[in-house]
């Protein structure tokens, strides 16, 4: 057969070709093997390094490396799974902040042996500290980047030095319609600036945060007041930052050293550190991030690694990656140059470094953000004062700290699953045995084999696989690279709510609930704007028909991410059309995201957008195979408009939409991407579904993902266990009809 | 029991005129069959009886009730569509019963009238299952089924038993009779198939293009056709047709047709010499007789084809005045290549001037049956 043989020669051709991968990656082994150096930057900053490294390779010919770009999301995943099995780089570049997590994983080097005091005093003294964890130093400072003032010298000349300076630019500023400040107010690492201005400690020396401290209660009161006295206005995006400091609609933005990237040409800006908090008498202290050259500890050269972490980090490379790629850097000679030192913005940058505070690099720091966030956004839209919103933050950070299940013996767990699959296995043989009992029944089976075999390892691979290794986390806990096994723990501690009331936001059970109620709203808006286009696209009297059912089936053509995205800006507070149209009909601002109920109708209004579509072009192809004549035999027989409907297109519409009903259900009940990206769980994770719940826990509370994984498993039973009822009920109705 | 009758209705679809003119009525308690070549225009005008399309001019009136603009609920008709149009989620009782309900009669009334429809048309044993699970047959029975429950003023029928076969369909087409005869309703039936017509019908109207033909008694149209396409689509095998000119041999008068003369009967003496004329003759009056070859009535030919039908056979045969077809009795009379000899006898012809309009009809021929109105 023609096709057989073209299988062949093509699955042929593949094995060769990962032979001779193979080949060429054990020949590569055998030569000088050059430095590998991860790194996510993009843009000027990478054009700088690039440019470094290759003065390096011309100065050091014997120095080779290697550089491969990551993604910035997918970097520090990737390092954490490889480096373990010895598939790391041999240096990579990342801010501080997971030095603490990574030194206690024993994932990093320590460069204390290497790198000694004076080598240490070639760099600004402020980016040295965050580099240690627990008295070690892990790498060497790049540059820094933190929060400032950015200000337009058109409408503030010379920028506040006081929080009352900036208070007293409100009156004039406002009578020129200009906004005296924009920054993401609800972001906690800008807001971090005012709770440590305020006195507030980044974390206590045990991990612990203090939410509740009078001077973190003080801080979220005071951006309150911002808000409140019209400094700042309301939902700020970064996006917004940007278009109203570069329209000239804001005086003043705090923002880091990409801000520059994104601001007008021509503008006429400067940027100076944060203000004095005239409460407390101290600088707003924006958090301080030490970019730095990381080097794992499975490195094979050490000290090659070292040598090229210097030349990075040294004077030379520094005033590259200042002139190019705008960095503020940390190498002290660096400052010596004319070019770097009489940059504005740089400067503007480098003092502000005198009152930064670093962000601390142990792994608590990062359970603080959820929490501090949650009490910020309840502070900021008037659901709570200070001191609840305080209160709140504090018993989310509670929930997401909550300790491990206790680990547990895995030997009862092991013999089960032997049991389970020795009887499987027994199953299996048992079938094959009795399935070829039969005459010529093995070559038949042989054959079958040959055109299964191909659909059956694809399917292995990509589903069975990745489906077995999920289940199998959710019987392990993980944080920060440690990984125990706690049997059923997670599923107990999820089922029983541990951590939080049964029925508020991040139990499962309320989650459910929100699932349940979202997709029943759903899947009802989708049949029904759906059924009733259809109806009117079936009217053969309708006129540009073919034009209307294009137009129609664009929300489903559109990738749903950027459709999500577009809603989630139309349901800007100030600057969305939707409060914009209601504000001309002569209604007030909506809070979209500030409510449950307002952010859980934006996200419907979403996914009904997305998904009416499909549910007409199956209601219009099911319309237009029922025959016109029994439409015809119905009037005949008396019927009225409804009673047709209700008799004949109704019934006859079933059969089809029943099998798409029960695919869209599922579609809705795992609709991440909507529930993400619009409401984003606001307020308070209330909006979340199951879905967007289990990513959280993965990849926003501390990596745990065994618990996530076993939300995941649980979501898998409800669904499996609604496909089961649901092949039923199609069943029924095929037999019905 | 209703009269239905159509005065001067047309139908055009855009600029296509897809009926012209057509005044019918159907006597009440008639069964009136529309038969035509497919195309004519028979299930529009059924359609626009029923209501369910609207004529372009001219009225309907049913019961004497003018409902030209009446939409089809309130017209009081049912109407048997050729695709039978069952209801595919509903069982055979509630596809009967649907009209019923829909009109809110009560449960018990509904049931009584279902299960007399069922038992007259046999359809008891059936009643819980659904169209897709029974034969063409039976469809068409609960179709039938359908209109009778209802009861109504006037019964529409369009091709009915043409998706059936042919044992099925002469079963039907009994079925059929005796309905009406057992109903006593007006029925308005429409097919393309003659013999279907003639066997159902107490009057028949032929339409040819949107165009009443003529309307009368099947005997009246098989006897008397009024004009040419009647009389060749009237009747089985179809009417012998030879045409020529009026001619006239030793005084009596002929048709000249091909050099050969056919003589003609005596009412074509009136006409004028050189006329250009159409005759017919049935099948069934030519006979085969060798002795009279030569003269103005014999000719001789060869059989071309030969159709035997069991008890008779119908034998086309290539003539001096073109192909005839004669219709032999016994079982296998001739084969083809075989030499007839064929006797026209002059009473026996149909005469059609130039334009198709007829002129006489045999003279020897049984009087009209009853009720040869029209
Ligand atoms: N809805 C319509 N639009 C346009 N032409 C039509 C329509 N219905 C029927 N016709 C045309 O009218 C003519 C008569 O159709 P019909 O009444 O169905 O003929 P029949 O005698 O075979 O039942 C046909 O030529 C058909 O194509
Ligand atoms: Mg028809």
């Amino acid at each position: 057969m023609a096709s057989g043989r073209t299988r062949a020669a093509r699955l042929a051709l593949c094995g060769s070709l990962l032979l001779l991968g193979a080949l060429q990656v054990a020949h590569g082994e055998d030569r000088a093997r050059p430095l590998v150096l991860w790194h996510s930057y993009r843009g000027a900053e990478e054009a700088a390094l690039l440019q470094t490294l290759a003065t390096l390779a011309a100065r050091e010919p014997s120095l080779t490396v290697e550089v491969i770009a990551v993604p910035n999301e997918a970097l520090a995943s990737k390092l954490t799974t490889a480096i373990p099995r010895g598939h790391g780089p041999d240096l990579f570049l990342f801010a501080h902040e997971r030095i603490g997590g990574w030194a206690r994983a024993g994932l990093l080097a320590s460069l204390d042996a290497q790198v000694d005091a004076a080598a240490l005093a070639d760099y600004l003294p402020e980016t040295i500290p965050p580099l240690r964890f627990e008295g070690r130093l892990y790498g060497l400072p790049l540059a820094v980047k933190s929060a400032a003032l950015f200000y337009n010298r058109a409408l503030v000349p010379t920028p506040p030095a006081t929080t009352d300076e900036l208070f007293a630019l409100v009156a004039p500023l406002r009578a020129r319609g200009v906004v005296p400040l924009v920054y993401e107010s609800a972001n906690f690492y800008f807001h971090a600036a005012w709770h440590l201005g305020f006195g507030a400690e980044l974390l206590a020396p045990d991990g612990s945060f203090h939410f509740e401290s009078p001077a973190s209660v003080a801080a979220l009161g005071f951006v309150a007041d911002l808000q409140a006295r019209g400094v700042v206005p309301e939902e700020v995006s970064g996006a917004l930052v940007a278009s109203l400091f570069n329209d000239g609609k804001a005086a003043l933005a705090i923002s880091g050293p990409w801000f520059t990237g994104e601001l007008a040409r021509g503008l006429d800006f400067g940027v100076a550190p944060l203000p004095l908090v005239s409460a407390t008498g101290r600088a707003a202290s924006p958090l301080l991030t030490d970019e730095a050259v990381l080097i794992p500890g499975t490195v094979r050269d050490l000290a090659a690694a070292v040598r090229v972490a210097r030349w990075l980090t040294g004077p030379e490379a520094a005033i590259t990656r200042a002139v190019v790629g705008r960095q503020v850097v940390a190498a002290r000679a660096a400052w010596d140059d004319p070019r770097v030192a009489g940059d504005p913005v740089l400067a503007g940058f480098r003092a502000q470094l005198a009152t930064a505070t670093p962000m601390d690099n142990r792994p608590e720091m990062r359970t603080v953000w959820e929490p501090a966030q949650l009490a910020l956004k309840k502070v900021l839209r008037g659901a709570a004062s200070p001191a609840e919103g305080a209160r709140a933050g504090a018993r989310r950070h509670a929930s997401i700290v909550r300790p491990d299940p206790p680990p547990v013996s895995p030997t009862l767990y092991i013999a089960a699953l032997a049991v389970a699959l020795l009887a499987g296995a027994g199953f299996v043989a048992w079938r094959v045995v009795a399935a070829l009992r039969e005459r010529g029944a093995w070559r038949e089976a042989r054959r079958g084999w040959g055109w299964i075999g191909p659909a059956m390892a694809a399917t292995a691979i990509l589903i069975l696989f990745p489906f077995v290794v999920g289940l199998t986390l959710a019987f392990f806990s993980h944080r920060e690279g440690n990984w125990s096994f706690v049997g059923l723990g997670n599923f107990a501690d999820i089922l029983s709510a541990r951590g939080y009331g049964l029925l508020e936001p991040l139990s499962f059970y309320y989650a459910l609930l929100v699932t349940l109620l979202w997709t029943v709203l759903n899947l009802a808006l989708h049949v029904g704007i759906g059924l009733a286009l259809a109806l009117l696209l079936a009217r053969p009297v309708l006129a540009l028909r073919p034009v209307y059912r294009v137009l129609l089936v664009i929300p489903w053509a559109v990738p749903n991410y950027i459709t999500a995205l577009l809603w989630k800006t139309m349901f800007h507070k100030q600057q969305g059309a939707i409060n914009g149209l209601l504000g001309a009909l002569g209604f007030g601002e909506v809070g979209w995201f500030s409510s449950f109920p307002a952010a859980f109708f934006a996200n419907l209004c979403t996914n009904a957008w997305l998904g009416f579509p499909f549910m007409m072009v199956v209601a219009l192809g099911a319309l237009q195979s029922i025959p016109k004549d029994l439409y015809e035999a119905a009037d005949v027989d008396g019927a009225t408009a409804w009673a047709k409907f209700r008799h004949i297109t109704l019934p006859l519409l079933r059969p089809a939409m029943i099998p798409a009903v029960l695919l869209g259900l599922v579609w809705t009940f795992n609709q991440f991407n909507v529930v993400y990206l619009v409401s984003g769980g606001e307020p308070d994770n209330g909006t979340d579904i199951l879905i967007s719940e289990a990513y959280r826990w993965a990849f926003a509370r501390q990596e745990q993902y065994g618990y996530a994984a076993a939300y995941a498993a649980l979501i898998f039973v409800l669904l499996l266990g609604w496909s089961i009822f649901s092949a039923r009920l199609a069943r029924r109705v095929e037999e019905a009809s | 029991m209703s009269v239905v009758a159509l005065e001067q209705v047309e139908k055009n679809f855009g600029a296509t005129r897809i009926v012209r003119g057509l005044s019918l009525v159907a006597e009440a308690g008639e069964f009136l069959v529309m038969v035509g070549p497919s195309g004519c225009g028979k299930t529009t005008t059924l359609r626009m009886i029923a209501g369910l399309e609207a004529p372009t001019a001219g009225t309907i009136h049913i019961g004497g009730r003018d409902v030209t603009a009446l939409p089809p609920k309130d017209r009081d008709v049912a109407m048997v569509f050729q695709s039978y149009a069952l209801y595919p989620h509903l069982s055979v009782f509630d596809n009967m019963a649907f009209g019923l309900t829909l009109r809110g009669a009560p449960k018990q009334e509904i049931a009584r009238r279902v299960s007399e429809a069922a038992r007259i048309l046999e359809l008891d044993a059936l009643l819980t299952r659904r169209p897709k699970e029974l034969s063409g047959g039976q469809r068409q029975r609960v179709a039938i089924g359908r209109a009778i429950v209802r009861d109504p003023k006037v019964f529409l029928f369009d091709e009915p038993l043409s998706n059936l076969d042919a044992s099925l369909r002469g079963q039907m087409r009994a079925e059929i009779a005796g309905l009406h005869r057992r109903l006593g309703a007006t029925m308005v039936y429409v097919t393309h198939d003659q013999v279907e017509a003639m066997m159902l019908a107490t009057r028949i109207a032929v339409l040819e293009g949107g165009e009443l033909r003529q309307v009368g008694p099947p005997q009246e149209l098989y006897h008397r056709p009024k004009n040419r396409f009647v009389a060749g689509f009237i009747g089985s095998p179809p009417m012998n047709f030879v045409t020529g000119v009026v001619g006239a041999r030793g005084g009596a008068p002929v048709l000249e047709t091909r050099g050969a003369a056919l003589a003609l009967p005596d009412a074509a003496r009136a006409l004028a010499a050189g006329a250009r004329l159409t005759v017919g003759i049935r099948p069934h009056d030519v006979r085969v007789d060798g002795s009279a070859i030569g003269s103005t009535v014999g000719f001789g030919g060869e059989a071309s084809i030969v159709e035997p039908m069991g008890w008779e056979s119908y034998v086309h045969v290539k003539t001096e005045v073109g192909t005839v077809i004669v219709r032999i009795e016994g079982a296998t009379p001739a084969r083809p290549g075989d030499r007839l000899g064929l006797v026209l006898p002059p009473t026996a012809l149909h005469l059609f001037d130039d334009a198709g309009h007829a002129l006489a009809h045999p003279v020897a021929q049984p009087p009209p049956v009853e009720g040869a109105g029209g």
